[in-house]
């Protein structure tokens, strides 16, 4: 636990886990981020949508934390073209599978079988991702 | 209502997020390093949002819609080979990066500079898949419905 304590770990992800099945049990609506953004980008809904509701929920919240004297550590962030060609993957993934990481969690905690599917691909992504990072020397996100 | 609903559930996600840490970056791969650089916590803080989620959807299994009216999102549909395909390119792209897009949205609520970065990436892979797969320019722009 290099960033916070365990305590704050099961804390946080309860919170993630939690504001992402209220979603789904109050408005029906089982997307994350990637989710949301996509359906912005079709076009399906206006500006005033849950869609841009949650994103500004999520941009919103370190702001917050701040204002409530919460001490937030910066984000680490690897160099710009691993940044690029990672954006790239995780967007044309997230489109073509129709979902994400957290959207993988949340419906796994439905027993969706595509939940599961997603998720086990991703992870497995992850890993060939993380052993061409170790013998290539590329990406930065160590 | 629903907008509120879906904009207190952001904040709650983002909150967790960075109590968590889960936002950062280097997280994934020091949960995928061997050895003694070894960290559990991407772990630890999925394997807590999983289980809080399962309960709070057994609490309301009996629920045959959603309580602020709707309907809810299909779950599966057919079984498609682009579950995997996209999963293994989204995670081939989160492994580099380290951010997944919730992750890079609270980041960006950070104005790391990266996170932007990131974000305009996705979004230019996702038009690109839209291009792809046959949908007109002005329906990716959202200028026209359908498509």
């Amino acid at each position: 636990m290099v960033t916070g304590t365990l305590g704050q770990t099961i804390l946080g992800g309860a919170l993630i886990g939690l504001a992402l099945a209220m979603l789904t049990i109050l408005t029906g609506r089982k997307m994350s981020a990637s989710g949301m953004i996509a359906s912005l980008l079709d076009g399906r809904e206006g500006l005033a949508a849950p869609s841009i509701a949650f994103i500004a929920g999520l941009f919103i919240a370190p702001s917050i934390l701040m204002a409530f004297g919460y001490a937030q550590q910066s984000s680490l962030e690897p160099g710009w073209p691993v940044l690029i060609v990672g954006g790239l993957l995780v967007g044309i993934g997230a489109r073509l599978g129709g979902g994400s990481l957290l959207g993988a969690i949340v419906g796994l905690a439905r027993m969706s079988g595509r939940a599961l599917a997603m998720l086990l691909a991703i992870l497995a992504g992850a890993v060939v991702s993380f052993v061409l990072y170790e013998l290539l020397g590329i990406g930065g996100a160590a | 209502m629903i907008r509120l609903a879906a904009f207190a559930c952001g904040l709650l996600c983002g909150i967790g997020l960075c109590v968590s840490a889960l936002f950062q970056p280097q997280l994934l791969h020091r949960f995928l390093s061997p050895a003694e650089t070894w960290d559990p916590e991407l772990g630890v803080a999925l394997v807590a949002a999983f289980v809080v989620a399962v309960l709070a959807f057994a609490v309301t299994r009996r629920l045959t819609r959603p309580l602020l009216g709707g309907e809810f999102d299909p779950l599966s549909g057919v079984p498609s080979w682009k579950w995997i395909v996209g999963g293994v390119l989204f995670g081939l792209g989160w492994g580099l990066a380290g951010y997944f897009p919730a992750a890079a949205l609270v980041s960006l609520g950070m104005f790391a500079p990266g996170a932007v970065i990131f974000l305009a990436s996705a979004l230019v892979g996702m038009v690109l898949h839209d291009l792809v797969t046959k949908r007109s320019w002005l329906t990716i722009m959202g200028l026209r419905s359908g498509g």
